[in-house]
């Protein structure tokens, strides 16, 4: 059977252990969350910055192709090509960097939508020389703004996911949270309930027998051959029983050698 | 009744508890799940907790009759609460109340479920999940006495509060081999069903969740559809067989693979409880086909399935029954309320109970015919006491005041008459599954959280035999 240090160390060590495991469990799961969060907002943020810096682009190439066909032709070209350069760049970046499928189906959207834009671009700015004033301003509001808006929805609807996806994540952030901080508040509960038994055993193998013993030599009378007591326990406690016992014995030996 | 010796024992129910915990968190851990985190924190408390009576407390020399009795009712008490911290600790749908719910349900091997969608659940929750199934089967107390030595008949005096006297009288043996009997025919059911359902198609780790949940007679699959999903003749009649087999006395098992002469085809007992099984197959399947539900072929089938889960109280499903004819759903009502055989690992009143009730019934009218006569109520050529013939009585009586209280309360929480009085007998007969809204494919979550404590309460009732709580409040009460 155990000593008594080795059980009280023991059992300390379990609680100890215990309140490592749930504290451990508790911080691993916050650090999830907290960098998952983290990853979502920077990714999601920086998907909607992205998107409004393809529209602002588009804006610019739209405002290019106006400016080539009213006829300041070097100027809207630079502005054209600029533009398209940034639009497919962002694009490039924003798709490399996207996490879900879902996601990376909107950027091929966009992509998709913008390229027939700038296709239409460059073949209005190829016709322009050959026709009118008024055919330019015709074949833009037929053929080329429905195309800038194609890409403009698209975009739209690209933020708009990305919103609904911080909304979303954030309530799973939430729950994980919850998640998180439960080992933290069961092992609360479960620490008490340890504590409580802990000193249920305590008063049942330490602090018990000593009052017995402590009752037992305070009402010890001089007849007596030993305490009269019953340890139950294999420990510290017993071998002290056992040995005021075998000191009356000797003690009462003595007396009676003396008398 | 010494606390020390009560807490030594459900520290060691608490150990075996982490042994499965500590597998569904390997799962998890193997699979890269999110249940991890929880099954294995569960699984390190379950050990602490459970370490620190071993520290301190040595093994008794004797366990009183009050201390098996506390150990038996604690030892499910904690055992359910320490199976609902993994799924509470996950959350989904677990709230407190559907995760206790939950937990009851599964060491109870009722099968009633919360869930709406349990293939959602990681796979190391699922096994979890399983697993409180086959704990609860032949009962955590009796795993537990198998794994520690027998000290002057600690053992039994355990194992009496534990098992119904009624199911000793079929084992022909002494109280220290019963438990061994007991956990040997289980085992070799769920190892061999496995192995049938892996080869008829099932994928390993559902073949060994179905077969926990079959032959403990659960009824918690890993799907929603439950049996219905493999739509497969045979992997039905694989089940069907597992789990009438699983519903008949496991000594009466054991004593038929061992050839010898009481057996399962001697005992006049159990050829009654399988032909009322059969008679009741024969009568759902012919109404099914004179209503033109079914054809006759898949009328036998869906009849044959039903009433066999429901009697055996397993609470698989193949059909949802609520859309049936009243002739039939009434008598699947009544072999949800008659369970399976004493011995077996199904709950409830159990058929041996009302095989007696009938006999007794039968002795009572011949002695009101011959005042003078002598007459005696035998059960497989044992003279029953009058003392067992008026246990029995009481118990049947105690039983129709529970689930008839339960189902009472539960209208009074504005829950439909048929939903109430079937949710009740289903939970109490350790069933799972009724009618209305607590269906065969469908579950318990729609209820208020008041009702699924209240079924909780009558699933460990209907665990624990009610008789068996009733004394253990009277022990704490008197001590008080």
């Amino acid at each position: 059977m155990l000593s008594l240090k080795t059980k009280i160390t023991f059992s300390f060590a379990l609680l100890i252990f215990m309140l490592i495991v749930a504290g451990l469990m508790s911080l691993s799961e916050f650090k999830k969350v907290s960098s998952s969060a983290d990853q979502i907002i920077k990714n999601k943020y920086a998907s909607i910055e992205q998107s409004k810096s393809i529209l602002e682009s588009l804006e610019h190439e739209n405002t290019g192709l106006l400016m080539f066909l009213a006829g300041n032709m070097e100027e809207g070209m630079k502005i054209i090509s600029e533009s398209d350069s940034t639009i497919q760049k962002i694009i490039a970046e924003t798709t490399a960097s996207a996490i879900e499928k879902e996601e990376k189906d909107y950027l091929l959207t966009i992509d998709e939508e913008y390229q027939k834009f700038h296709s239409s671009v460059l073949t209005a700015c190829r016709k322009a020389n050959s026709i009118p004033l008024d055919e330019r301003n015709k074949l833009y509001l037929t053929e080329i703004h429905p195309l800038f808006s194609s890409v403009k929805t698209a975009v739209d609807v690209f933020v708009e996911h990305n919103q609904e996806n911080i909304i979303s994540q954030a309530s799973f952030v939430s729950q994980r949270s919850k998640r998180a901080i439960m080992p933290a508040l069961v092992s609360i509960i479960a620490a008490i309930l340890f504590s409580i038994i802990l000193n249920f055993f305590i008063n049942e193998y330490f602090v018990s027998p000593i009052k017995k013993i402590t009752e037992a030599v305070s009402s010890f009378y001089p007849e007596q051959y030993n305490l009269n007591i019953k340890i139950n326990s294999k420990d510290e406690i017993k071998e002290l029983e056992k040995e005021i016992n075998k000191m009356i014995l000797r003690l009462q030996r003595s007396r009676s050698q003396n008398e | 009744m010494k606390a020390k010796i009560i807490i030594k024992y459900l520290g060691f129910v608490l150990l075996f508890n982490a042994i499965f915990l500590f597998i569904s968190a390997g799962i998890s851990l193997y699979l890269h799940e999110t249940s991890y985190v929880p099954l294995l924190f569960s699984a390190f408390m379950c050990t602490i907790l459970g370490t620190l009576p071993q520290i301190f407390v040595e093994t008794p020399d004797e366990v009183s009759f009050h201390e098996g009795l506390s150990i038996s009712v604690l030892g499910w008490i904690i055992t359910c609460l320490i199976g609902t911290i993994p799924y509470f600790l996950w959350g989904g749908e677990f709230s407190f109340a559907n995760a206790v719910f939950e937990s009851v349900s599964g060491f109870t091997t009722t099968g009633s479920t919360i869930l709406n969608d349990i293939e959602v659940l990681p796979k190391g929750l699922l096994f979890w999940r399983a697993s409180t199934h086959f704990i609860g089967g032949v009962g955590i107390i009796l795993f537990v006495l198998l794994i520690l030595p027998d000290k002057r008949g600690i053992q039994s005096s355990i194992y009496h509060s534990e098992v119904s006297g009624l199911s000793m009288m079929n084992f022909k043996t002494k109280t220290k081999e019963i438990g061994n009997i007991i956990v040997i025919v289980y085992c070799s059911l769920v190892l061999l069903e496995t192995v049938l359902l892996k080869l008829l198609g099932m994928e390993w780790f559902d073949a060994i969740c179905h077969s926990f949940a079959t032959v403990a007679t659960g009824g918690f699959s890993t799907k929603n559809l439950s049996i219905a999903y493999y739509n497969n003749i045979w992997i039905e009649i694989t089940i069907m067989f597992f789990m009438l087999v699983s519903s008949i006395h496991f000594g009466l098992i054991y004593a038929t693979i061992l050839g010898k002469k009481f057996n399962i085809f001697t005992s006049k007992i159990t050829r009654t409880y399988i032909i009322a099984i059969f008679i009741g197959i024969l009568l759902v399947a012919l109404q099914l086909t004179h209503e033109h539900v079914y054809d006759f072929n898949n009328s036998l089938r869906y009849a044959s399935f039903q009433v066999i889960t429901l009697a055996t109280t397993t609470g698989f499903a193949t059909a949802d029954t609520p859309n049936w004819p009243i002739f039939s759903i009434l008598i699947l009502i009544y072999y949800t309320i008659q369970c399976g055989m004493v011995g077996s690992t199904s709950g409830g009143l159990k058929f041996d109970r009302v095989y007696l009730f009938f006999q007794s019934l039968i002795k009572q009218l011949k002695l009101a015919k011959h005042p003078n006569g002598v007459y005696a109520v035998k059960v497989d050529e044992i003279t029953i006491s009058n003392e067992v013939e008026l246990q029995t009585v009481v118990f049947i009586l105690l039983y129709i005041l529970t689930f008839s209280v339960v189902a009472l309360l539960l209208t009074a929480m504005n829950i439909d008459g048929i939903t109430s009085f079937s949710a009740s007998i289903a939970t109490i007969g350790n069933v799972g599954p009724g009618f209305g809204g607590v269906s065969s494919l469908g579950n318990y979550a729609g209820l208020p959280d008041t009702a699924k404590y209240l079924l909780s309460i009558n699933m460990l009732l209907g665990r624990l035999e009610i008789v068996n709580v009733i004394v253990f409040l009277t022990i704490i009460t008197r001590r008080k």
